[in-house]
């Protein structure tokens, strides 16, 4: 996939990638409808800073595309308010969107389908995970980069919490397509895994920029 | 075929130890080093033993390859997602432990019905037990417990101790 620019146009951006791209346009404010501008063109219309915003959506439409340098060089302050916005994006829109869908299918499952009501339970489990990480980040990590205090929470346990909430994710997904073969609304259940898929893929860019920038960012500051 | 195994971290005592307990057990010639001077060093290992200091240190070329990472933590329970090995274990338990992680996975990309062993060990997993109880429960090593726990996640494709009980309950091999 080809690296975009400040200088390429952001609708050929949001035509040439997959949908969930508006969402992280969206975190920065801007709604579809951009006409015929540039990223530049935009930015400076909004007010924001157009390599950051490029490189965050390099970041999210290329797997491999993880410029450290370029990143590690943007104050604590726009990462953190990014990371943010993404925490409040999963909290008010993409978990209960997961959420509403999977409830539906459930209740439209036969009473005997109980794996389907066991599934959800799990995806409740790990909806209770991301939220409190996301209080954790409100209340403790990201008051700390700013101040540059230390926090309570070794950074091992961070970092073994982000990579088990990413495993059941995947393992969630697993189920869905390889072991859950009961009767079930099948228009639901496509919902449920292509929400599922976008949780997936945001929590596994959001855990890039956290674990790579960010996390290396406060131990630069408390060694 | 033996992996090539680099332990990183700053406490010689520690390194040396593990290094000799490597080569006198596994037949592991193992490489020590305080720190990475290049990133480019890591290619040259499959398997990395460190410290919670040193994975810190080097976050950002350990993430990416943190299923070839163990850790040796000061706490029993470990953490799930990240391979790790108290420090206060047996030597034996530390041995199996390591030969297990050491272990290549047998099936690694293959899917298929678990067997009558690896459904015990589920069964055990899912219902919280750790890997040495499930050894003491089974009367094997906890190597072989560690070696099932890999087969069992390539076949099924499910890594969590959450998800695993998810799939145990599904198909009724615990009760909800």
């Amino acid at each position: 996939m080809s690296i975009i620019s400040p200088e390429s146009k952001l609708a050929d951006v949001i035509l040439m990638n997959e949908p969930s791209i508006v969402t992280i346009i969206n975190r920065f404010g801007i709604p579809l409808g951009v006409g015929d501008l540039s990223i530049a063109g935009i930015c400076e219309r909004h007010g924001l800073d157009k390599v950051f915003f490029t490189t965050i959506l390099n970041t999210y439409i290329n797997p491999d595309y993880f410029p450290e340098k370029v990143l590690s060089s943007f104050r604590a302050q726009t990462i953190i308010d990014f990371l943010a916005t993404t925490n409040a994006y999963y909290e008010h829109i993409l978990i209960p969107n997961v959420e509403r869908h999977f409830t539906l299918l459930v209740n439209r499952a036969s009473s005997q389908n109980s794996k389907v009501a066991l599934m959800l339970q799990f995806f409740t489990e790990v909806k209770h995970e991301i939220m409190s990480r996301i209080a954790n980040d409100r209340q403790s990590l990201f008051p700390a980069i700013i101040q540059n205090k230390r926090i309570a929470t070794p950074l091992e346990s961070i970092l073994a919490h982000d990579a088990g909430m990413e495993d059941k994710i995947n393992d969630l997904i697993n189920m869905f397509v390889v072991h859950f073969n009961e009767d079930y609304d099948q228009n639901l259940g496509v919902a449920v895994y292509i929400t599922l898929r976008n949780l997936k893929k945001d929590i596994s860019n959001d855990n890039r920029i956290r674990n790579r920038i960010l996390l290396p960012l406060y131990l630069k500051n408390n060694p | 075929m033996k992996p090539k195994v680099i332990i990183l971290t700053a406490d010689n005592i520690l390194a040396t130890s593990l290094k000799h307990l490597l080569y006198d057990s596994l037949a592991i010639k193992a490489h020590i080093a305080a720190d990475l001077s290049s990133p480019k060093v890591l290619d040259d290992f499959e398997r990395v033993i460190t410290t919670p200091e040193s994975f810190v240190a080097h976050l950002s070329l350990l993430l990416p390859i943190k299923a070839n990472c163990i850790i040796i933590t000061d706490s029993q329970t470990g953490a799930d997602g990240i391979n790790s090995i108290c420090r206060h274990s047996d030597e034996s338990d530390i041995i199996d432990s390591l030969s297990g992680f050491l272990a290549p996975a047998k099936h690694s990309s293959r899917r298929g019905a678990l067997s009558s062993r690896e459904i015990d060990v589920l069964r055990l997993v899912a219902s919280g037990l750790t890997n040495k109880e499930i050894a003491q429960q089974l009367y094997i090593s906890v190597n072989t417990v560690l070696s099932h726990r890999k087969n069992i996640t390539a076949k099924l494709g499910i890594k969590s101790v959450s998800g695993l009980s998810l799939y145990a309950m599904m198909n009724g091999l615990i009760n909800p």
